[in-house]
């Protein structure tokens, strides 16, 4: 079972009895529509994984050596600064900012009913919810299909949180690229596609602060690196992972790295600070959390352990190509 | 050229197959690669990877056959399990392999139509005791089950003279009679086999005709 297998069969759900799709000759292209499914919607949200995680996103989980129940904290209010909240005080320390959305996807209300869209939205979310905090992250602001993220914090050292940020934002980019693309393309919905953008901001690039007043704000950061990290996302190509410098010198692997040929930002002193498309797929492969099919595609493993209960059926397609053959008869 | 396209081919190739490396060889005639296969199957489920060795010959690209090796000792180094004593798999049977040989071939196509099934077909043999599409006998039983699968032939004399017209030069016209069964026209009756035979190229249905040829004898002393 594919650890994202659960919000993907609620979006197929959701598409296959979409009102609109199914009566769309009764009711015709463009004529308003009004949900009557919300039964059944709310049924289908009460499907997508809870704190309490299934069978096999418990298997992945512990896997990757987590615990089989995440803590899904509340936004805005990182648990290392949150002292932080409702006062005038700041704290400098690292952070990885990261930003990360889907594409394209208010073509899904030319296609659905804003219930479906809703409940859509709502999966990929949650699945990227449940990567972020699988990783170790903490998200800090939801923003229709994307989010705002953080790596880091007191207790978790810099490289393996910059570890963590990149396999993340990889196994949400992977859901959707593999996950969920095809499956929309066979319903009309084309170029469906998340793009990231990482960047690390080192404890003298960044302020931790509470932006807002009273109970109207969040504790966040004030850093050059948070605001490069949406910009780079922006950049970034159909599934791509843009990351900031800061981020490509952590891990020292040149390999997944690309610079693009433009930096992301002058300091107008004559420095520039450089943005690097990341190869998020090969470093999936490469730590051992993706495996690649006959014709390169991915498939998410649990560190490499052969499926359980698979069955050689599966194979036959694949296999009845060769006819082995020894000739030393 | 050759070397051009075998760069831009491996180039390719190693973008696609993140677990791959090209590796130093003390031979420059030879390009190797070494990485892992992992067998995914059509639900996704995954069975397991084997390490490889793969050793492309640089000079003849494309009209080669690479040779793979397994290196992870994960396949029982057993005849029937069709690998040498050394890892060296036995992918297909050399007539399929030479057809592609003397076509010339694309290696990550190869890599995806032969090597990888080789590979799966491991694993469904391992859980349905049999292979998916059967295997071939081993040395020349195989070549004749070869003969009957892929042409339908079983008549070994009919074989021996078939081949011999097909290393034959000149051939048949297509319009004249047939040398081997006698019908009116060549491109009607046996034409038809010879044309199927000649891709596996002079060398290797010489061979067959010798082993066809001393096959016969024997039979005929018998």
């Amino acid at each position: 079972m594919d650890v994202f297998d659960s919000y993907k069969n609620v979006i197929q759900k959701a598409v296959e009895n979409d009102p609109l799709r199914k009566h769309r000759s009764y009711y015709g292209l463009g004529q308003p529509y009004v949900d009557v499914n919300q039964d059944y919607l709310i049924a289908l949200r009460n499907e997508l994984p809870g704190m309490e995680l299934n069978e096999g996103m418990k298997t992945f989980a512990k896997g990757m050596g987590e615990v089989s129940t995440l803590t899904y904290l509340s936004l805005g209010n990182h648990p290392d600064f949150s002292y932080l909240r409702g006062t005038d005080n700041s704290e400098d320390h690292w952070i990885i900012s990261g930003f990360i959305d889907v594409r394209k996807s208010t073509q899904l209300f030319n296609q659905f009913t804003k219930g479906t869209v809703r409940l859509i939205t709502e999966s990929i979310v949650r699945a990227s919810i449940f990567a972020v905090n699988l990783c170790g992250g903490y998200v800090h602001r939801i923003q229709g299909d994307g989010l705002m993220v953080y790596f880091g914090g007191k207790s978790i050292d810099k490289k393996e949180a910059v570890k963590d940020a990149l396999k993340s934002f990889s196994m949400i980019s992977y859901f959707v690229k593999n996950d969920l693309k095809d499956y929309f393309e066979s319903n009309g919905i084309k170029d469906i596609h998340t793009r990231g953008g990482l960047d690390l901001g080192h404890s003298n690039q960044v302020s931790w602060f509470y932006s807002g007043i009273g109970d109207s704000g969040e504790v966040t950061t004030c850093s050059l690196h948070t605001s490069l990290a949406p910009k780079m996302q922006s950049n970034a190509n159909i599934n791509g992972i843009v990351v900031g410098h800061n981020i490509c010198t952590q891990l020292s692997k040149d390999k997944y790295f690309e610079k693009r040929s433009s930096p992301i930002h002058d300091y107008g002193d004559g420095r520039v600070y450089e943005q690097y498309h990341f190869d998020w797929e090969r470093y999936l492969v490469d730590i051992g959390l993706a495996v690649q099919k006959d014709n390169g595609v991915l498939v998410l493993t649990i560190n490499a352990l052969p499926t359980p209960g698979r069955n050689s059926d599966n194979l036959h397609n694949i296999a009845s190509k060769s006819k082995p053959f020894l000739n030393n008869g | 050229m050759g070397n051009y396209n075998l760069d831009t081919e491996i180039k390719h190739f190693l973008a696609k197959y993140y677990s791959f490396d090209k590796i130093e060889y003390p031979n420059k005639q030879y390009e190797v690669l070494e990485g892992k296969i992992d067998i995914v199957d059509d639900e996704n489920a995954y069975w397991g990877s084997f390490e490889v060795q793969i050793i492309l010959n640089k000079n003849e690209y494309p009209h080669t056959v690479p040779v793979v090796i397994e290196k992870s000792n994960v396949i029982d180094r057993t005849d029937d399990l069709h690998i040498s004593k050394e890892g060296a798999c036995c992918l297909d049977i050399p007539h399929v392999l030479d057809k592609m040989k003397r076509r010339g071939i694309r290696f990550t196509s190869f890599y995806q139509d032969v090597i990888y099934p080789f590979f799966a077909n491991y694993h469904y043999h391992c859980d349905k005791k049999k292979y998916a599409n059967g295997e071939y006998k081993h040395g020349f039983p195989g070549v004749i089950q070869f003969y009957e699968e892929e042409h339908q032939l079983t008549n070994i004399e009919y074989i021996v003279s078939l081949l011999k017209v097909t290393i034959g030069s000149p051939k048949p016209e297509r319009n004249s009679q047939c040398p081997i069964c006698g019908k009116p026209k060549f491109k009607r009756c046996c034409g038809k086999k010879v044309l199927e035979l000649i891709p596996y190229g002079q060398e290797r249905l010489k061979k067959d005709l010798d082993l066809f040829t001393y096959l016969l004898s024997e039979k005929k002393e018998a």
